[in-house]
């Protein structure tokens, strides 16, 4: 069990989780902030939340109304926690890359692959059509 | 409400609001004035501390998650060779950054291999007179005492 996104980057099994939390923040605030926590803030630009979709990760959330494990993550009842991340094994092909103006600030664009699963983040590449031009230049 | 939060070894016990952040616990109600405070958002590194031996933003900690545990400040910080490589190697100019920069890698130090480790350690840590060259200078000299800085000309 890993809390911290700072934990990640110590990580063999999971190279990509370890690339992409190496991307997050800074060393003295990657100590503090957590996986479920970059997950749940729901940017659009994070870098985790984009690593653990392309892995296939599931999502244990919690609520005083019981429990419910998720294979996507949408945003989340008001009152409701996400307390566990399970990240199946790592395929392996992966690739990781982000364009930020400065290293620990968010990125402009980037991208996630794991397998045959890509995610694009970021706010340049949005587009439906930029994706179908990303898949096609990345097959 | 009431802590207790050890700092460089003794014990500080202060009534605090719950919102009081760490940074500020540790300069008003402590008067602990080498930690400096920047920007207050987390981007700057000046209020870098150690919590539990790991470095951390003092400005995004409240000072209640840090009762019971343990903090170093600069003051806290043994002179050693880190310090001595930034005197030599003049890695400061106003000073400012510099508790926070120490504090962010002095943990780090047996693991930075290469100038790019270094500077990754710093990206979290803005100094506005440097430049960082001297610092990266500095750091590499700390981290590789044994003839390592003359190899690559530091």
């Amino acid at each position: 069990m890993l809390a911290r996104q700072g934990e990640l980057t110590g990580l063999d099994r999971w190279p990509l989780l370890r690339e992409a939390a190496l991307h997050v923040g800074h060393p003295a605030t990657r100590t503090r902030g957590t996986v479920c926590g970059s997950v749940a803030a729901g940017s659009p630009r994070a870098e985790l939340p984009a690593a653990l979709r392309v892995l296939g990760a599931s999502y244990r959330v919690r609520s005083p109304r019981g429990e419910r494990v998720l294979d996507a993550f949408p945003p989340l009842e008001p009152d409701e926690l996400l307390v566990e991340i399970e990240v199946p094994p790592h395929p392996e092909r992966w690739r990781f890359f982000e364009y930020a103006p400065t290293l620990g600030d968010w990125p402009h664009v980037g991208v996630a692959v794991a397998g045959d699963r890509i995610e694009e983040f970021g706010v340049a590449l949005g587009e439906p059509w930029q994706r179908a031009m990303i898949e096609a230049a990345l097959a | 409400m009431k802590i207790s939060v050890e700092i460089n070894g003794a014990a500080y016990e202060r009534e605090v609001e719950p919102r009081t952040l760490l940074s500020d616990f540790i300069r008003h109600d402590c008067g602990l004035t080498g930690t400096h405070v920047g920007c207050e958002q987390g981007s700057c590194g000046a209020c870098t501390v150690q919590l539990d031996g790991a470095p951390v933003k003092s400005c995004l900690v409240l000072a209640v998650q840090a009762a019971g545990r343990r903090v170093r400040t600069v003051e806290g910080l043994e002179l050693g060779p880190l310090q001595r490589a930034f005197n030599e190697h003049h890695a400061l100019q106003c000073g400012f950054c510099t508790p926070g920069i120490l504090m962010a890698v002095e943990p780090l130090l047996d693991r930075l291999r290469d100038e790019d480790e270094i500077r990754r350690a710093l990206v979290g840590n803005l100094c506005r007179c440097t430049g960082y060259e001297a610092i990266v200078a500095a750091i590499r000299a700390a981290a590789q005492p044994s003839g390592w800085s003359e190899l690559m000309g530091a």
